[in-house]
């Protein structure tokens, strides 16, 4: 209760603030409409210019003030639209005002923690993408909406799996083991982002994300820095993504009708050699380990009879196709927004679908002057048809990528080859086409947000909002492996004569939050914006699982008919957040900008004595431009310097770390119960320290405007499993110990290169971050990532080096004479041992940032949008398998193998072939590469078709487009994508590709028609 | 201003009112796991704790199978080929183990687990109901005593190599751990130490445990596995009484030799007569780790090591146990674990014969029987002639034990107490020996590592 006498007292302090008005001459009424369509604005402010006093219009738009005698000068303001200043004579007593939207970026309303505040207020580093931004780009979910498009903000697609897991980051990564996540908030609610079935499926997890609509989205606001994300405490370290939905305006009904139909393709195929010159390669790699290719069955002629380009079979053309219809309008009193949305992905590979059927109402009602409510229900059911892929030994397009030539996946009656046949290629390579078209890997979705709210003006200026929201996430896994297929034939011990998994997973999150916020202005010169809150939530997740074998034919795909079930699990976990959060934002003339944000989070995540954590933070800003001396100035529009100092946490590091626990266990039938976890009462969230200085200028009247922030983050009480003595029968104790620390620059400008008939403008952002690992708690080496041949692992988290540090030996290339790979010998022993491990690249980019040209001409408007990461290195892992130096002979091999070493002599930079010889193939810097890349994410053509034309249809607009994606990569990368990372959502081994399916790229149409 | 406030009071009271009662929701408990502290408090307790026990000893690290596949590797000189791509069996199995093999390390981790299970057992036997107490305190003894066995001889010089008084053992931990302290961080106590905690506890839980026991230990057990101790010191007569004790129970026989191994497929293990003792594995629990690796891919293996034609020449013309092996993707596996989820045997009654045949053989005595008799019993069974009295020498009972046990983890422990070698290595090699994991002398400033890693 300590807790609460304080926020006591705050109240009390904010109450003690306000005092009454001033002595009452007259009565100025009036009533304040829009200048775009004439309707009635309630809620606008009208202060008496000097004074306190103010009233706010009432649902009509009418107000009301009462003013000294003589000359007085009333202001009107509303958020989003241009402030009036109208100087009144003594003898006029009533003013009608006409409020335009705001023309500049600076009055532009940004949404912040739980209030929204006007661009030029703004003291945080917060970056504002609007949804023509990526309106003809035809992304799937809210996460990859963002790419390229904020300066701070890294994002890329793990593969191109419709549906997929992406990876964001935020000013880099934070934590090795908590998530790295951001905060995703939709309407006031955090929403669950990540993979809700839980089955990675070979590296690519599901995407909850994805379950939601972008073309809903009225924008997206980005919170970098302490001063914008410390109103979200325990849960703003790795940046808050703050998503508003598009809710009703006070006009007359539009309805929308959006079209987009289009055809996808994968940006580029892995280039394999064919079945005479892979026969070729194998028989020299045979004949150099001095065996008889012949005594093998490689006969030239008879094995390279049939050639079978397998990543030909098992891809297609991709038919994306997005239908949407939503209606907007309202009155003074209610406004809504309804929505309903189809998209039908068909992915590139045979059998990959992603359907979703989403729907939205918005509703926003105001009862009375002092009262509003609203409420909003967002829906959606998606299936997912997946396909096997990356790691897995049976995926489909790793297996295609792979699988030797002289196999064909048909036979000549056009039956697929299956196990049982002579002709099955048979492990590891099974049939790729039969893997794809036979199972049923089909993933239900349902996602339900949903939230009423309520606003209550108490006295004026001091609003109470309270809301209750959910957020339901269900999945439904339905997988079935026919007897013809690998796990569910060939390989009996899995499956034997069928397999079939059905599983379900459910979170969700029901959140309760109580908001009271006053403005108040002193003297016209002083702000005041306060807020004081609280937040209750509760999150549960539920699971179930179970696995049945031994089917009695392939007709009989359920569990119900196995004969063998088992693997049958369910499970149950929760966890809570009770917070209380406060906000003071204070300006001096709209030149010195003052704030305090802080909030107080009690979590069940941590133990008694640790449970409640704060977090606080200070803010300052300068405009400089505000001041009488560059009044002179007047190219310049707006100038201002920001600076903010804060904590911000961590705490999604999984429940109940803290407490000793005891697991239950089975033997044979029997259950017991063995220790799992040794309590430690002490631990606490990570917290990371954020130091953020910025400046924001505009020119020219807004021609040209810059945003450029440096920062220096250092996160500490790195979760971490401390190593202590096995002997004590635990591996480790959660600790909280080691330190990672982020700096960065990022720039963004925005100019308008040209105003005339055309218009021209140009967006850029740049980011460079830079990533390390100050301190850990052990000095080894803790390797992560894929189990590598000769070296320990791919990755490794070193004190000094950034996490996504890639290990391996140094290769120094290949011996001219003898066609051996030369290692570097670290220790200098004299032999290549896994000792000689080191560290050879990062994942992390060196710069990484956005280019976006728009020009528009009449009714034509032209969009080219590029993409790019500059400075990381991508592991070309599926190399190891595809230039494999004759390790096997069972895999495909790259064209690459063709530049191999063959005589004394040859200058190459890919070793002799030799079975058996696995030496050459060792994990190296032989598979690393630059991963940098400029991409043509989109290039958009629209046109508007004139207004004279529609309105004799009876349409209001009409713009018709066509969009391409991914259209072009610059790379020097050797592997079909370098935007991809198997390991979808891993920090400590990023950017591996291992046989992970590149990003597709996508021509659409597309057309928007309003009536 | 104030009746302003009177409005505002009830609305906040209101408001604090609702977080207080929610401050609880931060007090969540787990559902799939148990709050430590209130763990044991009955007799149940403690009985579901010893079951965690005997899983923790299933566990793949130890006799799960790894454990077990590690002696055939370390010990193999040309009967078994290692293909499998996995590093940590590759260096075992070349003789060349790193000090950061991380199997290595989890066989370290989960024995000390195991006992650290057994230790919480015997420290809460108070609430064990007196019927049940006795059997309690064998059961987790016996694991106890095995795990220390099976740490000693893997991470210690051998007891027949140099003086076991001074030679560095594994740390005895014999209470249980419910914090870390300064006196977490143990040395190693002498090879002697621990092997007489070893015989103390095996001597023990053999007096206390009931003869029949379900599928959890039995005083036959307890003796069978003190046969093994013996023999690794040398103690002769002592392996024979013991091997005897389990012999003259009546309540195991030898079965026909294609039945002494689950040769079916994925089907729940079996027990047969001979088995002693066995970690079960179901189609719902456990893992076969010996089929994981000696187990082909079309039956559930990696089909990660081959037996070589070294092995197989060295069968008698007509001994059934030569077709125990099969084929698959070309090449030659072991059947002995064919079935994914057939039983891992540990100790089985053969073996009783063959310690008792060597002991008696050694010791000059007939303690039970002869060794011709012992040695007999299993030849015939295999389909093979008698031996002579004359001819049964130290030899032709070692090879006969390398035949009928082949595979099933004596190997590297039979080389070191016969002094023999691996190749050109000496039974005493470092190399023999598995380094203390590095992660554990890197956490335990006081342990010392074993001679030849660093």
């Amino acid at each position: 209760m300590k807790k609460f006498s304080r926020l006591i007292g705050l109240c009390i302090f904010l109450l003690a603030i306000w005092h009454s008005a001033l002595a009452q001459q007259r009565v100025i009424t009036g009533t304040v409409t829009s200048a775009s369509d004439n309707s009635a604005l309630p809620g606008v402010n009208v202060v008496l210019q000097g004074s306190t006093t103010g009233v706010s219009t009432d649902a009509e738009g009418n107000y009301s003030i009462s003013v000294p005698s003589g000359t007085v000068t009333l202001i009107y303001s509303f958020i989003g639209l241009a402030p009036q200043e109208i100087t009144v004579g003594s003898n006029r007593s009533v003013v009608n005002v006409a409020m335009t939207e705001s023309a500049t970026e600076l009055n532009q309303v940004v949404v912040t923690g739980y209030s929204q505040t006007q661009r030029k207020d703004v003291i945080g580093s917060i970056v504002s993408v609007k949804s023509e931004k990526f309106r003809d780009i035809p992304v799937t979910g809210i996460d990859q909406a963002l790419q390229g498009q904020a300066a701070g903000v890294q994002i890329s697609q793990s593969s191109g799996t419709p549906g997929g897991g992406i990876s964001v980051r935020i000013r880099g990564n934070t934590s090795i083991s908590a998530s790295n996540r951001p905060l995703f908030i939709v309407d006031g609610v955090p929403v669950y982002d990540g993979a809700i079935s839980g089955r990675d499926f070979g590296g690519q997890n599901d995407n909850a994300l994805a379950a939601f609509n972008p073309n809903d989205i009225e924008s997206i606001e980005v919170l970098k820095d302490a001063s914008a994300k410390a109103i979200y405490g325990s849960r703003g370290a790795n940046g808050v993504v703050i998503i508003t939905t598009k809710r009703g305006r006070n006009n007359r009904t539009t309805i929308t009708a959006d079209v987009q139909r289009g055809i996808t393709d994968i940006v580029r195929r892995p280039q394999v050699l064919n079945a005479t010159q892979l026969l070729e390669l194998q028989r020299d790699a045979i004949t150099n380990a001095d065996q008889d290719p012949d005594k093998l069955g490689l006969i030239p002629g008879v094995t390279d009879a049939v050639n079978t380009d397998w990543i030909d079979a098992i891809l297609r053309q991709g038919v994306l196709q997005q239908y949407q219809l939503s209606a907007s309008g309202g009155n003074d009193r209610t406004r809504f927004y309804l929505s309903g949305n189809v998209r039908d992905e068909e992915g590139v590979q045979l059998n990959n679908r992603f359907t979703r059927y989403s729907g939205v109402l918005n509703l926003d009602h105001k009862a009375s002057n002092k009262l509003s409510v609203g409420a909003n229900v967002n829906i959606t059911m998606a299936q997912n048809d997946r396909v096997k892929g990356d790691n897995f030994l049976d995926g489909v397009y790793s297996g295609a990528v792979k699988s030797l030539p002289y196999y064909s996946p048909y036979n000549e009656q056009g039956e697929l080859y299956g196990p049982g046949s002579a002709n099955y290629p048979g492990f590891p390579n099974f049939n790729p086409v039969g893997q794809a078209l036979l199972p049923r890997f089909r993933t239900y979705g349902l996602k339900l947000l949903a939230g009423v709210n309520a606003d209550y003006e108490i006295i004026r200026n001091l609003r109470f909002r309270t809301k209750f929201s959910m957020d339901y996430n269900n999945s439904e896994e339905d997988q079935y492996e026919p007897s013809s297929t690998a796990i569910g034939g060939f390989l009996e011990g899995v499956g034997g004569q069928g397999y079939g998994v059905y599983a379900t997973g459910t979170s969700y999150t029901l959140i309760n939050s109580n908001v009271f916020t006053y403005y108040l202005t002193l003297n016209n010169k002083h702000h005041f914006n306060t807020l004081l809150g609280n937040e209750i939530i509760h999150t549960q997740g539920r699971s179930s699982s179970v696995q049945g074998r031994i089917f009695p034919s392939d007709d009989f795909t359920y569990i119900s008919s196995a004969g063998i079930v088992d693997a049958g699990s369910s499970g149950f976990g929760q966890n809570g957040l009770v917070s209380f959060f406060g906000e003071v934002k204070y300006d001096f003339d709209d030149r010195y900008l003052l704030g305090f944000t802080a909030r107080y989070d009690g979590s069940s995540r941590f133990g008694q004595n640790r449970r409640f954590g704060f977090f606080p933070s200070l803010s300052a800003g300068w405009r400089i431009s505000q001041e009488p001396f560059m009044q002179s100035l007047d190219f310049i529009t707006d100038m201002k310097l920001r600076g903010s100092f804060g904590f911000t946490g961590n705490e999604r590091i999984g429940s109940f770390a803290f407490l000793g626990t005891w697991a239950s266990v089975a033997y044979n039938g029997a259950t017991g119960v063995a220790p799992s976890n040794l309590s430690n009462p002490n631990l606490q969230w990570e917290r990371t320290r954020e130091a953020n200085i910025g400046f924001d200028a505009s020119f020219f009247n807004g021609r040209l405007s810059l945003i450029a922030d440096v920062y220096s983050n250092l996160t500490d009480n790195l979760l971490f499993a401390e190593p202590i003595p096995l002997t004590t029968g635990f591996g480790s104790i959660q600790g909280n110990i080691g330190k990672i620390s982020n700096k960065g620059f990022e720039f963004t400008a925005s100019t308008v290169n040209v105003d005339r008939d055309v218009r021209w403008t140009t967006d850029l952002n740049i980011t460079k971050n830079i990533n390390e690992v100050v301190s850990l708690a052990n000095q080894d080496t803790l390797f992560r990532g894929y189990e590598a041949n000769g070296v320990g692992a791919t990755n490794a988290i070193l004190q000094g080096q950034p996490l996504g540090t890639f290990w391996g030996l140094e290769f120094l290339g290949v011996d001219p004479a003898t066609g051996d790979a030369i290692y570097e010998d670290v220790n200098g022993d004299g032999r290549i041992t896994p000792e000689d491990g080191q560290v050879i690249g990062t994942a992390q980019p060196k710069l990484f940032g956005g280019l976006t040209n728009r020009v528009s001409w009449k009714g034509f408007d032209l969009s080219i949008f590029f993409q790019f990461m500059y400075g990381n290195k991508t592991l070309n892992f599926t190399n190891v398998t595809l230039v494999n130096t004759g390790a096997d002979i069972e895999n495909n091999q790259s064209v690459t193998a063709l530049r191999r070493w063959r005589q004394e002599g040859d200058v190459t930079d890919v070793p002799r072939y030799e079975l058996g010889n696995t030496y050459n193939n060792f994990h190296s810097s032989r598979f690393l590469e630059d991963g940098s890349y400029l991409r043509l994410k989109n290039l958009s053509f629209g046109y508007t078709v004139p207004q004279r034309w529609v309105s004799r249809a009876k349409l209001n607009t009409v713009r018709v487009f066509v969009s391409g994606t991914n259209l072009l990569t610059v790379t020097r990368y050797s592997g079909a994508d370098p935007e991809v990372s198997t390991l979808d959502g891993s920090t400590s081994a990023q950017g591996i590709d291992y046989f992970t399916l590149p990003q597709v790229k996508t021509m659409l149409l597309g057309a928007t028609i309003t009536f | 201003m104030n009746y302003r406030f009177k409005r505002i009071l009830p609305l906040s009271l209101a408001t604090l009112m609702l977080l207080t009662a929610c401050d609880s929701q931060l007090d969540l408990k787990p559902v799939n796991t148990i709050d430590a502290s209130a763990a044991v408090s009955t007799s149940a307790d403690v009985e579901a704790l010893l079951v965690g026990a005997y899983d923790s000893m299933s566990d793949i690290d130890l006799y799960g199978g790894n454990l077990l596949r590690n002696s055939e590797l370390i010990g193999d000189n040309g009967e078994v080929f290692w293909d499998g791509t996995f590093v940590e069996p590759d260096e075992i199995y070349r003789k060349a183990i790193l000090v950061g093999n991380t199997n290595v390390a989890n066989i370290w981790l989960d024995a000390y687990r195991t006992i650290n299970i057994a230790n919480t057992v015997l420290a809460n036997l108070e609430v064990v109901t007196e019927a049940n107490r006795a059997r309690v305190e064998g059961e987790a003894k016996f694991v106890r005593g095995v795990m220390y066995f099976e740490l000693v001889r893997n991470y210690a010089k051998a007891w027949t190599d140099g003086t076991p008084a001074s030679n560095a053992g594994v740390p005895l931990v014999l209470t249980p751990t419910s914090e870390i302290n300064d006196d977490s961080n143990l040395s190693r106590a002498t090879v002697a130490a621990v092997y007489a905690q070893v015989l103390s506890d095996l001597t023990d839980a053999e007096s206390k445990l009931p003869a029949t026991n379900g599928i959890f230990a039995t005083k036959w057990a307890a003796a069978g596995m003190l046969s093994r101790v013996y023999m690794m010191q040398e103690k002769y007569a002592d392996a024979a009484n013991a091997a005897t004790r389990v012999i003259d129970s009546g309540r195991f026989s030898l079965v026909p030799t294609e039945e002494v191994f689950d040769q079916r497929i994925n089907q729940t293990g079996l027990a047969t007569a001979e088995d002693i003792f066995s970690i079960y594995i179901t189609d719902q629990d456990g893992i076969n780790e010996l089929n994981t690796f000696f187990g082909g891919s079309s039956f559930g293996g990696r089909g990660d090591i081959l037996i070589e034609d070294a092995h197989l020449a060295m069968y008698e013309p007509g001994d059934n146990r030569a077709e125990l092996f099969y084929e698959d993707n070309g090449g030659i596996y072991t059947i002995k674990f064919r079935n994914q989820y057939g039983n891992i045997k540990v100790l089985r009654l053969a073996e009783m014969y063959l310690t008792r045949a060597e002991a008696n053989l050694r010791n000059n005595s007939a303690i039970g029987a002869t060794p011709a008799e012992d040695i007999n019993r299993i030849r015939v069974r295999a389909g093979l002639e008698p031996l002579a009295p004359a001819n049964v020498t130290l030899a032709a009972i070692l090879k006969e034990r390398r035949l009928e046990l082949a595979f099933e983890g004596q190997l590297i422990h039979d080389i070191k107490r016969t002094k023999g070698t691996v190749g050109s290595l000496p039974y005493t090699s470092p190399k023999l020996i598995f380094p203390i994991p590095r992660r554990e002398i890197d956490a335990n400033p006081n342990l010392i590592q074993n001679e030849g890693y660093i």
